[in-house]
């Protein structure tokens, strides 16, 4: 992107900020940096400075503006709701022109743009999950046509560590009788990790191949476990199929009386908002109604929950771009689950889930972290 | 001498002949720890001040302003007297703005005035200020001294109520600061460093304070106890309760008995915890009955409840109790102590232990919710004989409250004492920082030379 | 002493990772949330008071300004580093050190934000009263440097009246403590003259403060009106009647728009004033002081009084005040806070002068404020990047203070002098007052090395 298009498309966004500074409370990696270059109100700074040329792109505002989890919390905060976050990802566009960004995205770049994938395996592996699931029908869960479509997105599928999400998801979908089917190899990444990489354009073939795909088996839902996948989904596809996400189709599934709890063991969860699922797709309930409707959990809510939830330090690529950052914002996150004295934290992202546990794992702390759809699953067959 | 007959002569075309004192026998009796003043003036207004202060400044004579000298005591022996100055006729009230909830007056009249006046005013209102000296007290005093009593507990004290100041400077300058508003951030506050400064600072001529309406009910409940463990617990209960006294104060038994409360308190009370409330009749009605059940608790004896002309009398007793000891002509020390409020208890005590050792009769009144003490010690007439125990007795006193995180100041003591002591306690480094401006505002060193902390 | 020299000296103090000196972290540190922009030559974060005194030690040798530094919220620009040099950001010493419940105090590090300690507080039944409305983020170090006011500093006074002690670097890098947990410590009262005093006076690197119980119980009211000045001399009424509310708070026609639009407080969209009364203290009687003041609402032409009957209820109604000033930025980009405060009795005459300030520019102003302090908060609506505008905003916000300072008032009541007041000074001050100002500061800083430029104009002597 160049300066011009970045002017005429933020320069009045930007201009709102006023610099009160109130973003500094809630930014989660302010409070690990304790920086203003960190701060959203800094990098709103540092947009206008360079629309106004009083600046030139610097590798300093490189690690500024790609140290973002894209979590909106500050916007949610801001008084005028400066869309900090459009003009971060736009900044990073401008900044790929520029060929200032962080070597480790060429990576996933390449990756997709060879094997449509961010792990740079054929992207035939995308069912791999499969490998340590019993039951698998023959057709490994691909039909021609179907009602749904389950679009497993690139970490659940090539992440061993999320293999998990698939294998619970479409036992869940075969004990409620959905009609569902896999893209399998003709599924490609969504997009999102080009977006957050400030390399929009390149997520065009993309878009259309998924597109095509899904007009092709005529679905009309198609459900993402991954709250990302979901968010970019809904904010730059166009298809007939209904978008949903997980939590939000399982309700469903409840409230048709096709899901049917036994009894469970009773226990006190907590339930962490993923960021592109809660506050940047507006999903707040459907989890938490799935949960309350599981026989023995009490759930309890984070201090900061729903609209106000912090983020896990997973967001926007940081992991991949600054991972200790992203442990500095996860620790954070783990506190704040260990005061609400739960003995399991349940989430409905494994990109959450992966940082979470991560961190948890690499430092000795005891916490069950656990994607709804395994929560759900156990509560179906006890 | 010719200097004395020009500082006279330039005092009398200041303030006229009729505003000035130079008699030398009048002026003894305004000795000044053995300090005889070479004149005294009455100047009428703030220009006055500030000529009589130019005056000083550019001949380097010592001034020592003053009220009506309830508090001149205090303070270390000034190294040198030249011009005392009275507030006397710096007697009006400038501004009384009750519905803004703000009075301001000059600093030569007594709080007792102003509040007549104020309590006269539409619905009533008062000053939430009372220090000792009811009678006699000048707001001026009142302020340079950071004079407070036992109110302070819910009202706070000068440093909370003052908003706005009119001072003349050492070098004769007017000086304002803050104003009439109740929130003020313009500039340096320098109400608060005059606040408390003992006239080392300049002259306060008028000042703006924060006003209340008269509570509609005041009540003093008086619980007795037998021990002070048990005072001490039940005062700390209600301080972390959501109670609101405006005053908790807990006397010994010598303090009660020279008191000499309006009710007949039984032989086997030891300490008296009075806690004055003051607000809307139904919450008085339940803080008392809650002051009743959470005293039991802590075996208190009977509480005694004082209305209208007896809770008043109490209270001015209790605050006025150095008055009256100067009335009788007792000899007296006086001490004032601060420390942390949770250590009151405990501080009493040790204060109570270290008294009896030296067989000296000593009254205390504990300031219960603030962590200050107040220490009367009546030595008898062989104050001489006792001199070196004296010394070590305060040494005691104040390393006690050191301990406990605060202070001790001698505000009543014969001045060959406070010759021999360090009347305002142990020196912090901050000293150093308080000598500093003392030296930019005062270079010349004449307001109150030598009487201020580490001999401002 | 050249750039490169002060880095690596002040690294040694702080470790390399905390000197910021890039072009960009320059241009970040040279605003805060006022008009006024600044260059500092460097960024230093400091972990501990050691640390602080040794920057200002090296500081004070080599004659380089300090400016202190926390959210940078301040709205004067009382934090922009006017002469260059070195800023000091807090944001690492930012630990809560003590909550001593028995001695009814709380000692904190300056880049403590006031509700984080607040919250912890909670835990105990105990507060800190001053809330300004950035508490969320304002730190104590700001707090302190500003003497920070808010809603309940009606009833409970403002920063000053909470702050107790204070751990200080001075100017040569010395470190001394003012006051303390005990009250009244002999000498002249530094504390009181550090607060307030913005950074030009000492550093603070420790805070003691009040904490107190929570108040028994709370009752929240909005009056509704359809005139500003009914609902100006309700505030007045309610005073001269005696009565000081926890909190009295106005809200403008054009605010309650702004609000309703973004937050949806339930302030009714036709009305010209709201005033959001809130009385605290013993549950006993408070029912029948509720009463009283609804009656002086009446008597004042309010058409209606609501209470909160619920904490929801209540919440919603705070929510629209202390969401209002972000919710007028939806108007136009860009604000000015003028922060003049006036005796309460003047401010029916004082509001309609202002609106008229308005008219003569030109711009829009919306009112949201502290009614029952008299400290005005108009706010200025424009364009920063429209010049012109930029221009008449600088005026207008000046001649607003002017009217203030007329009507026996002051110009900032809680929000510091800084950059911006500095001329307006002579509004309020002669050079007398200013010079023994100065006398005060060079006790304190006699090579003006801490926050130069800020507070007090410059007097001919």
């Amino acid at each position: 992107m160049k300066k011009e298009e970045l002017k005429a498309q933020l320069y009045d966004e930007i201009a709102k900020c006023n610099r009160c500074g109130f973003c500094l409370a809630v930014c989660p990696v302010y409070a690990a940096v304790g920086k203003e270059w960190a701060t959203p109100r800094g990098k709103n700074a540092l947009i206008r400075a360079i629309i106004e040329g009083k600046i030139d792109w610097t590798p300093e505002i490189e690690e500024s503006l790609y140290r973002c989890t894209g979590c909106r919390l500050c916007t949610q905060t801001c008084f005028p709701a400066v869309e900090t976050n459009q003009g971060v990802l736009a900044g990073r566009e401008c900044l790929v022109e520029k060929r200032l960004y962080p070597q480790v995205i060429d990576r996933v770049v390449e990756a997709i743009e060879n094997n449509f994938n961010i792990s740079n395996e054929p992207n035939i592996n995308r069912t791999m999950w499969m490998e340590t699931m019993e039951g698998v029908p023959e057709n490994r869960f691909q039909k021609e046509k179907a009602e749904v479509i389950y679009f497993t997105g690139c970490v659940a599928s090539f992440y061993p560590m999320a293999h998990k999400i698939p294998q619970n998801l479409v036992r869940i979908f075969h004990r409620a009788h959905v009609d569902f089917t896999l893209l399998g190899g003709e599924e490609w990444c969504c997009g999102f990790p080009l977006i957050q990489a400030g390399m929009k354009e390149k997520m065009k073939t993309l878009k259309e191949h998924n597109e095509k795909m899904v007009q092709k088996v005529g679905a009309k839902t198609i459900v993402f476990a991954c709250p990302s996948c979901y968010h970019t989904w809904r904010e730059m596809y166009q298809t007939d199929a209904e978008p949903l996400h997980s939590t939000q189709f399982i309700e469903r599934l409840i409230a048709e009386g096709k899901i049917i709890f036994q009894d469970g063991r009773e226990r006190i969860v907590t339930y962490h908002d993923p960021c592109d699922l809660g506050r940047n797709s507006k999903v707040f309930d459907p989890p938490r109604n799935i949960l309350k409707k599981i026989p023995g959990v009490k759930l309890v809510e984070l201090e900061n929950n729903r609209q106000l939830s912090m983020c896990c330090g997973g967001g926007g690529d940081l992991e991949m771009i600054d991972p200790d950052l992203s442990s500095a914002i996860a620790k954070r996150k783990i506190e704040e689950i260990q005061k609400t004295g739960a003995e399991e934290v349940v989430t409905a992202c494994q990109q959450c889930i992966r940082t979470i546990s991560g961190y948890a794992r690499k430092n000795k702390i005891k916490l069950k972290v656990r994607d709804i759809t395994e929560v759900v699953l156990e509560a179906m067959s006890a | 001498m010719i200097r004395t007959e020009k500082l006279i002569s330039k005092m009398k075309e200041i303030v006229g002949e009729a505003h000035l004192i130079r008699d030398s026998d009048r002026l003894k009796t305004l000795r000044i720890d053995g300090k005889r003043p070479k004149v005294l003036v009455y100047p009428g207004d703030t220009e006055e001040v500030s000529r009589i202060v130019a005056y000083a400044f550019d001949h380097t004579l010592a001034i020592i302003p003053m009220g009506n000298g309830t508090k001149i005591e205090v303070g270390n022996p000034p190294e040198k007297v030249d011009i005392l100055l009275s507030t006397q006729r710096l007697n009006r009230i400038t501004d009384c703005d009750c519905d803004n909830l703000t009075l301001t007056a000059e600093s030569g009249i007594t709080l007792k005035e102003v509040q007549k006046r104020l309590a006269q005013e539409g619905r009533g209102y008062f000053i939430p200020l009372d220090p000792p000296f009811t009678e006699k007290a000048t707001l001026g005093g009142i302020i340079a001294t950071n004079s407070s009593g036992p109110r302070r507990y819910m009202y706070g004290t000068a440093r909370d109520l003052v908003i706005g100041m009119k001072a003349v400077f050492p070098n004769g300058d007017i000086v304002v600061s803050g104003g009439k508003t109740v929130k003020n951030v313009s500039g340096y506050d320098l109400s608060k460093l005059l606040i408390g400064s003992y006239g080392t600072l300049g002259v306060i001529c008028e000042m703006t304070f924060k006003l209340l309406p008269i509570p509609e009910k005041e009540v003093t409940v008086l619980i007795p106890f037998i021990r002070l463990e048990d005072g001490d617990a039940f005062v700390q209960e209600i301080i972390d309760s959501q109670l609101l006294p405006s005053s908790i104060d807990t006397l010994n038994r010598p303090a009660m008995e020279r008191l000499k409360p309006p009710v007949s308190l039984t032989e086997e009370t030891r300490y008296l915890v009075a806690i004055g409330l003051d607000g809307v009749m139904e919450g008085i009605e339940r803080e008392i009955s809650e002051l009743r059940e959470r005293g039991k608790k802590y075996q208190s004896l009977d509480p005694l409840i004082l209305y209208s002309q007896e809770h008043q009398s109490f209270w001015s007793a209790l605050r006025d109790f150095s008055e009256t000891l100067k009335r009788q002509r007792i000899l007296f020390l006086s001490f004032k102590s601060n420390f942390l409020i949770s250590k009151g208890g405990e501080v009493m005590k040790r204060y109570e232990k270290i008294m009896s050792q030296t067989g000296i009769e000593s009254a205390l009144i504990w300031r219960s919710g603030n962590g200050i003490l107040y220490s009367y010690l009546f030595p008898g007439r062989s104050l001489k004989s006792k001199m070196e125990s004296m010394i070590e007795l305060i040494r005691q006193l104040t390393s006690e409250a050191i301990k406990n995180e605060g202070n001790m100041m001698v505000e009543s003591a014969p001045t060959i004492l406070k010759k021999k002591i360090s009347v305002w306690g142990e020196m912090r480094p901050e000293y150093q920082v308080m000598r500093r401006l003392k030296e930019e505002i005062d270079p010349r060193g004449i307001f109150s030379p030598g009487r201020f902390i580490g001999g401002i | 002493m050249n750039r490169d020299q002060m880095i690596e000296e002040l690294s040694k103090i702080v470790g390399k990772e905390n000197v910021l000196f890039s072009e960009t972290d320059l241009l970040l540190y040279g605003y805060d949330a006022s008009l006024f922009k600044a260059k500092p030559d460097c960024i230093v974060l400091p972990n501990s008071t050691e640390e602080v005194s040794q920057i200002v030690k090296f500081a004070h040798r080599e004659k380089i300004p300090i400016v202190a530094r926390g959210s940078g919220t301040n709205l004067s620009g009382g934090t922009i580093p006017a002469r260059g040099g070195i800023v000091i950001h807090f944001s690492r010493m930012n630990r809560v050190l003590e909550i001593d419940i028995k001695n009814q105090r709380a000692v904190v590090e300056p880049g403590v934000f006031t509700l984080t300690l607040k919250n912890q507080l909670a835990r105990y039944g105990y507060v800190y009263q001053p809330d300004p409305a950035s508490e969320r983020v304002s730190t104590f170090g700001g707090n302190f440097g500003e003497n920070s006011g808010g809603p309940h500093c009606l009833k409970y006074g403002v920063t000053t009246n909470h702050v107790l002690g204070a751990e200080i670097v001075l100017p040569d890098g010395e470190i001394i403590w003012v006051g303390g947990k005990a009250l009244d410590h002999p000498g002249y009262d530094l504390t009181g003259l550090l607060v307030g005093s913005e950074g030009t006076l000492g550093i603070a690197t420790k805070l003691v403060l009040r904490i107190v119980p929570k108040p028994e119980a709370v009752k929240t009211m909005l009056a509704i009106y359809n005139s500003l000045e009914d609902a100006g001399r309700t505030v007045s009424a309610i005073i001269a009647e005696g009565i000081v509310p926890a909190t009295l708070e106005m809200l403008d026609r054009l605010t309650i728009k702004a609000v309703e639009e973004s937050i949806h407080a339930g302030f009714p969209l036709d009305a010209e004033a709201v005033l959001l009364i809130e009385i605290d203290g013993l549950k006993d009687g408070m029912e029948r002081l509720a009463e009283r003041i609804i009656e002086i609402c009446k008597e004042n032409r309010a058409r209606e009084v609501k209470a909160a009957r619920t904490e929801e209820e209540r919440a919603q109604l705070w929510a629209g005040r202390k969401g209002a000033f972000g919710a007028v930025a939806r108007l136009r980009p860009n604000y000015l806070v003028c922060d003049g405060t006036v005796p309460r009795t003047k401010l029916p005459e004082v509001l309609t002068r202002v609106m008229e300030v308005g008219k003569k520019y030109n711009l829009p102003i919306a009112n949201v404020f502290h009614a029952g302090d008299g400290n005005l908060h108009p706010l200025i609506l424009f364009d920063e990047r429209n010049e012109e505008e930029l221009k008449k905003v600088h005026l207008a916000g000046s001649e607003i203070l002017k009217i203030c300072a007329e009507a026996g008032g002051t110009i900032s009541g809680e929000h510091g002098i800084g950059t911006e007041k500095k001329k307006e000074m002579f509004f309020v001050f002669t050079p007398k007052d200013i010079s023994a100002m100065r006398k005060v500061k060079r006790a304190f800083d006699p090579e003006d090395l801490f926050n130069p430029g800020k507070v007090l104009p410059e007097v001919q002597t």
